[in-house]
């Protein structure tokens, strides 16, 4: 990650920007939305994806420490994740989350608030967006 | 699978506070199907988005619109191993990357 980190540097003209927009370190919400009304079911998340944000965190925060980037602003938003129903929700879950394992009894209970009207699966995933300016670095360039 | 990620647009939003696009030559990584590419290019002049998946790569190529076409180019390629211009990007955009 530093390498690349480093190749986006050298890329970067001299007050070029470098955005990272990633999740937060927490599990994301689990809702149901109907006839505008949200209802939380529960939460999702690993330890190792926590775990790997964090440490991703600090790597950045190094290279801002060793003086190749310097943060300017930040913003958090949720990323939303709308699904029509609980089967596509769990197909996407196994294709692109398949380390995250999904407590039974919150699959039931989407599924039940589901089941008898029209409405939607939502995941809500907490992120945040950085804007970092570059800075000469060290042995970085110009 | 059908799934909608960010109807809402916050992602954009975020980063429309963060940084100006405008004319801006962009390095897009992890740009996966291309979802959040499309949103923002209007505004810049170039965009490289690369990503390792090809299969993400090969369905973000054919599903940009064409009005899109002449500003982004999807590649096929792992940052740390990529042959990029030095100097030549405006804003490089770690896409939940890191």
């Amino acid at each position: 990650m530093v390498d690349a980190l480093r190749r986006i540097h050298r890329s970067l003209r001299p007050e070029g920007v470098l955005i990272d927009l990633h999740p937060q370190p927490t599990n994301s919400a689990v809702e149901v939305w109907r006839d505008g009304r949200i209802t939380q079911l529960g939460h999702i998340g690993s330890e190792a994806d926590v775990r790997d944000i964090v440490e991703a965190r600090l790597r950045l925060d190094q290279m801002e420490k060793d003086g190749w980037y310097a943060i300017e602003r930040r913003r958090v938003f949720d990323l939303l994740f709308h699904f029509p129903d609980v089967d596509e929700w769990l197909t996407y879950m196994a294709e692109e989350e398949p380390e995250i394992e999904l407590p039974e009894e919150l699959v039931s209970r989407a599924r039940r608030r589901l089941s008898a009207v029209e409405g939607e699966l939502v995941i809500r995933e907490p992120a945040r967006a950085s804007g970092l300016r570059r800075l000469p670095g060290t042995g970085g360039g110009t | 699978m059908s799934v909608t990620i960010d109807p809402e647009r916050s992602e954009t939003r975020a980063l429309g506070e963060i940084v100006d696009l405008s004319g801006a030559d962009v390095l897009e990584v992890g740009c996966g199907d291309g979802r959040l590419t499309w949103r923002y290019a209007d505004l810049a002049t170039s965009v490289l988005a690369i990503d390792t998946a090809a299969d993400e790569v090969e369905k973000a190529r054919q599903a940009t619109p064409r009005r899109l076409r002449p500003t982004i180019t999807f590649e096929v390629a792992d940052i740390t191993e990529a042959e990029l211009p030095p100097a030549a990007y405006d804003v490089a955009i770690l896409a939940h990357s890191l």
